[in-house]
């Protein structure tokens, strides 16, 4: 599914005199396949934006369209329980939001709205694969409390809870901040393994540059309830001034390509932490082999 | 002299029926003025481990001294609260009033101080931490990052000595995370503040004099961060990383470039400069 924003906008409290511009027409298309960070800082709008897009919030006015399904302001009915669990959206801290008495419970709990007429069976068969593609192990982990894990554990179910009724957009708000540097590569690495089986379409919002830029095929970036620039990492990170104008960071990969490029030398690459080794790797080999000749 | 923190044979379980210890066998001395840096996986004990410097939590086995308090004392139970000031991760469980200067002032007011005095001891904390300009604003309003340094000023309203950072940075953006750590490295260099900082972040630790790595509620690597981040294979083993620099460096090296362990973009472009003219 693709999805198309059209000139959205969305007011906060539109009829009082709080009245905030949250949204102020966002354009943004994004193709299935994609692997999107979005970035900007603190109430620019990153967050209201995509709860647009399994309708917690509803557009002002304008447009937007996914896959089949129109969510423009004008429309007045929409099929939310189809909507939504097409459209997965696993919020900050998602741990938080954990209730049930097991594992399994909470995992199961959308599935009591998304799948009233499936049996008991095929819901505990949705459950067993839900619990272990996030990589946990159904039988040991299925009757214990959710309060008894660990942290990373914890966020493995709570995603697992969302990943239940199978979503081809999967969102994610912040999804490994808060975590140690080994839980956050196993949850990005999660997200990859999902990106090729499950879920066609990743969104991820995040403040952590290096993250963004090891991870994401596309970055769109939000400021004052706009999408500023979008493109590959590559390209909108080679905006330094604009983005550091906007409060916003880099990535250590961007920065040592713009450090490098004031003393003259030229590094071209995507901007992954691997493909900027190998290229700094073949420059000193080059001139190695030209001091030889 | 005694030292700011002085923790022997520490060994602690919230359960005192069971020999299974969350922290075990902590012996560490930390000098006034000192900027520490902790570091270790989820659920390595750190923050178990910092709530037993402000005598939230007490030994099980062993003793916790600050300044040569014990914290399991309890008549010392005051005295070592005002020295040993906590923030901790989530901005908005640390907010008390509705206006800043009134949240400023709520530990301040605890202590029995005269109003003249209390005044003046919110406007120097609203300084130091860059907010004075906030002094009659909503806390409600403010972002993440003002309200960390709110709960900052707080603290430095107290006058503590040792300041104990909690995660205080994982849930801000980047801007308010360096200017979170920025504060503390003015307290440290400006007025000789203890600064016990817990981290997720490797490139916070490298701001730290010492580093110290809890693995399994153990004591696992102390020294300069520079030291520590030589030991990669041990890092990756405690669930830590590289800070990003210095991991770039490291494949380099791994793939057999002769390249000095640096730490910061600069130092990394001189290597740079320097190899490609050696040939």
């Amino acid at each position: 599914m693709q999805i198309i924003a059209t000139e959205l906008s969305y007011i906060y409290n539109k009829k009082s005199k709080f009245a905030t511009t949250a949204l102020n027409k966002v354009s943004l298309q994004i193709k299935e396949g994609d692997f999107l960070g979005i970035i900007g800082h603190t109430g620019s709008g990153k967050s209201t934006f995509v709860q647009h897009l399994n309708a917690l919030l509803r557009a002002t006015s304008g447009n937007l369209q996914i896959g089949e399904m129109n969510l423009s302001a004008a429309v007045k009915k929409i099929n939310y329980t189809a909507l939504r669990s097409k459209i997965g959206l696993v919020f900050q801290y998602p741990e938080y939001q954990l209730f049930a008495d097991s594992v399994a419970n909470d995992v199961v709990f959308a599935l009591k709205n998304f799948q009233q007429e499936m049996s008991k069976e095929e819901k505990e068969r949705a459950v067993r694969e839900a619990i272990e593609i996030v990589g946990l192990d159904y039988e040991s982990i299925k009757d214990k409390s959710p309060f008894e894990l660990s942290g990373g554990q914890k966020r493995r179910v709570a995603i697992a809870g969302v990943l239940i009724s199978k979503p081809e957009i999967l969102i994610l708000d912040e999804p490994a901040a808060g975590l140690d540097p080994n839980g956050k590569l196993a949850i990005m690495e999660l997200l990859h393994k999902l990106h090729k089986s499950w879920c066609k379409t990743i969104i991820i919002i995040s403040h952590d540059m290096d993250e963004i830029a090891e991870n994401c095929n596309t970055v769109a970036v939000f400021h004052h309830g706009q999408v500023l620039r979008s493109g590959s990492p590559k390209e909108v990170f080679q905006e330094t001034e604009l983005l550091q104008s906007l409060g916003l960071d880099i990535p250590t990969t961007a920065k040592l390509v713009l450090q490098l490029k004031k003393q003259n030398i030229d590094v071209d690459c995507d901007l992954t932490m691997k493909d900027f080794v190998g290229k700094i790797q073949e420059k000193l080999q080059q001139n190695k082999r030209g001091a030889l000749c | 002299m005694n030292y700011a923190v002085e923790v022997k044979n520490l060994n602690f379980s919230y359960n005192t029926n069971t020999n299974k210890f969350l922290l075990k066998n902590i012996n560490l001395t930390i000098q006034e003025g000192e900027f520490i840096g902790i570091a270790g996986a989820n659920g390595s004990g750190k923050s178990t481990f910092a709530k037993m410097l402000n005598a939230l939590l007490l030994p099980t086995e062993g003793t916790v001294s600050i300044f040569g308090l014990d914290t399991k004392e309890s008549k010392n139970l005051f005295a070592i609260r005002r020295q040993a000031g906590m923030v901790f991760q989530n901005p908005d469980n640390q907010t008390v009033a509705t206006i800043v200067e009134d949240d400023v002032a709520f530990g301040v007011e605890n202590l029995a101080i005269a109003r003249p005095e209390m005044i003046e001891r919110v406007n120097f904390a609203l300084n130091a931490v860059g907010m004075q300009d906030f002094k009659n604003r909503s806390v409600a309003k403010l972002s993440g990052g003002q309200k960390q340094k709110i709960a900052i000023a707080g603290m430095l309203a107290i006058l503590p000595k040792i300041l104990i950072l909690d995660e205080a940075t994982a849930m801000l953006d980047p801007k308010g995370r360096k200017e979170i750590m920025q504060i503390a490295q003015k307290l440290n260099k400006e007025q000789g503040m203890t600064i016990i900082a817990i981290t997720h972040f490797m490139d916070e630790l490298l701001l730290a004099d010492r580093a110290i790595v809890l693995h399994d509620g153990e004591i696992v690597l102390d020294g300069s961060p520079k030291e520590i981040f030589k030991n990669s294979a041990r890092l990756q083993e405690y669930n830590l990383a590289l800070p990003p620099v210095a991991h770039i460096v490291q494949c380099l090296q791994q793939n057999g470039i002769p390249f000095e362990q640096v730490f910061q973009e600069e130092a990394f472009v001189e290597e740079i400069c320097k190899l490609l003219q050696q040939n």
